[in-house]
């Protein structure tokens, strides 16, 4: 199994912190923790993850062009990527296209990437002033970025874009103000392990709606969890990258009870959404051509 | 053409075509596993095609030529000029020689954290990594021919009346030619690969910089129409400056 770095995974840290997944009967041969969900589908385009709480953008990339055979069978919340600015100089979006603008972002064709493109279509920018200004860096390197005033904005997911608040910056867009019902995270598995395998994922949905349930229900202490497992618990879950950032940046559970109220976390997930966004990164040139979303989609574990 | 150059073409060219042969039945035959790691020469010829008509591969080979050029003719025109000063004047060498051999062994992409740091992210920065790239190995070379002229040839001359720059024009740089178009023909290759890195870690156009978005898109397809291009880029670059040197230098040979 793998996860990013991040609350979007939150079902599958509070289940690993809770012990869920053994209670199922689910022995994980490994967890893995990857910074960005680029870098977890390249993994899962290696082979090497049969199970991934990942972005749907890199997750369709992974299906898309590297014809990884996988499956969502459930999502795990909706939104959880913002921009956030240095309030000095930036006030309004338009200020983004200012010359003397640091920006950064991921790599293209993660969530946040994503995110970007939709903001300059919906406030009219011009893409060449944003995109020859910005600066490709993971999220840790972003908010270290910008604690060391390299950056004016920043598109980041969340927890990072909260953590971002920390050292000053504000919250200039959400991503549920550029992108309203948009798809966050989801399980994804293996089409093998749904078809050798099927009680599996059926226990791996059910666990994810257990935690989920829970995460929704108990806010603070779900915070708590997240704070445990990201900064505490991470020693061997901390992806090399985020680790020398993680030891200068408190990942406080304060910060996260903020960042996860951003986010509304859900299992169900909508096929016209995913359509969406399938439809927009084709059209964006990330995918060759649009696929229908129902070829990537088997929601049976979740309707059961 | 004659018989005698086309064989030699076709001698050139078999071990090229053996082996995208070879690419196309192994990637086809799927005997290497992850297809999609390892894609048919046909496909990436087919991405090539597409990526030069809808003028992605064209915009960001654009960018990273005109740093190149950029870059490579002010770094070899200042490392010439340098080198042509520090070579015939023995004081001028003496004082700059120092110098010069601590910077000339730091790669130019040591340069880069700093640059990034004193320029920005901007145009400044992939120009002057190639300037320093082209600089310091054409200054040396030019320095290196220069100094290695025979001092008969310089006496003879000086014998014969010349003034010192009709010395420097007529005898010592036609012999140091061959030595400055190493030194070119070298950098001229090492421009590319040194900007393609650049490009990935700071840059947001260019061939590099598509190389690191056909990676986190994992496009292997992209990745490998990029590396031809770089390839293709270093060697035509630097043949260019192999005929050049072949063509002004044959009769000081």
């Amino acid at each position: 199994m793998a996860v990013e770095f991040t609350d979007h995974a939150a079902c599958a840290y509070i289940s690993q912190d809770k012990g869920w997944f053994e209670e199922e009967g689910l022995k994980l041969t490994a967890y893995e923790s990857y910074v960005t969900g680029m870098a977890l589908a390249a993994a899962l385009a290696r082979g090497d993850i049969e199970v991934a709480y990942i972005c749907l953008v890199p997750a369709i990339n992974a299906y898309a062009n590297a014809g990884v055979p996988i499956k969502i069978v459930a999502g795990t919340h909706k939104y959880g990527y913002g921009s956030v600015v240095n309030p000095n100089k930036i006030k309004t979006v338009n200020d983004l296209e200012k010359p003397d603008i640091r920006l950064g972002c991921v790599s293209e064709g993660g969530a946040v990437d994503v995110i970007l493109h939709k903001t300059i279509d919906k406030y009219h920018l011009s893409e060449d002033k944003i995109l020859n200004n910005i600066q490709r860096m993971n999220p840790p390197k972003q908010v270290l970025a910008i604690k060391m005033g390299q950056l004016d904005a920043a598109f980041l997911p969340e927890q990072w874009a909260t953590m971002a608040e920390e050292f000053g910056f504000e919250m200039l867009l959400m991503s549920q103000d550029v992108w309203p019902e948009m798809q966050g995270s989801v399980l994804v598995v293996k089409e093998d392990l749904i078809r050798d395998h099927p009680e599996v994922v059926r226990k791996l949905v059910k666990v994810s709606q257990k935690a989920t349930n829970w995460e929704n229900q108990h806010p603070d202490e779900a915070a708590e969890v997240m704070a445990r497992q990201l900064q505490v618990v991470g020693g061997s879950l901390f992806p090399a990258e985020a680790a020398e950032v993680a030891a200068k940046l408190e990942i406080t559970s304060q910060v996260l009870l903020r960042s996860m109220a951003r986010l509304e976390y859900t299992t169900a997930i909508e096929p016209k959404v995913v359509q969406e966004t399938i439809d927009y990164i084709a059209k964006l040139g990330y995918i060759k051509s649009s696929f229908n979303a129902e070829d990537i989609l088997d929601l049976s574990f979740l309707e059961k | 053409m004659s018989k005698l150059k086309r064989l030699s073409l076709g001698w050139g060219i078999l071990p090229v075509a053996i082996f995208l042969a070879i690419w196309e039945i192994v990637a086809r035959l799927d005997l290497i596993p992850g297809q999609f790691f390892f894609p048919p020469f046909s496909i990436v010829m087919q991405e090539f095609y597409y990526l030069t008509a809808n003028g992605v591969l064209g915009h960001n080979f654009l960018s990273s030529l005109t740093r190149v050029l950029i870059g490579f003719c002010a770094g070899s025109i200042a490392g010439i000029a340098v080198g042509i000063i520090m070579g015939w004047r023995d004081v001028i060498n003496k004082a700059l020689n120092p110098i010069i051999s601590l910077l000339y062994p730091i790669p130019a992409l040591g340069w880069l954290p700093l640059l990034m740091l004193w320029l920005g992210i901007g145009e400044a920065l992939p120009i002057t990594i190639i300037f320093i790239c082209s600089f310091f190995p054409v200054l040396y070379n030019t320095v290196t021919g220069i100094r290695n002229v025979d001092k008969d040839f310089i006496q003879v001359a000086r014998t014969l009346g010349a003034s010192d720059t009709k010395i420097l024009t007529t005898v010592v740089l036609p012999l140091a030619i061959p030595n400055i178009f190493t030194g070119l023909r070298l950098e001229s290759g090492m421009a590319w690969r040194v900007i393609i890195a650049a490009e990935m870690v700071a840059i947001p156009t260019g061939i590099g910089a598509l190389l690191m978005k056909a990676e986190s898109l994992i496009r292997i397809d992209i990745i490998i129409v990029c590396l031809i291009v770089l390839s293709v880029m270093c060697l035509s670059f630097e043949k260019f400056f192999a005929y050049m040197e072949a063509k002004l230098t044959t009769k000081w040979r």
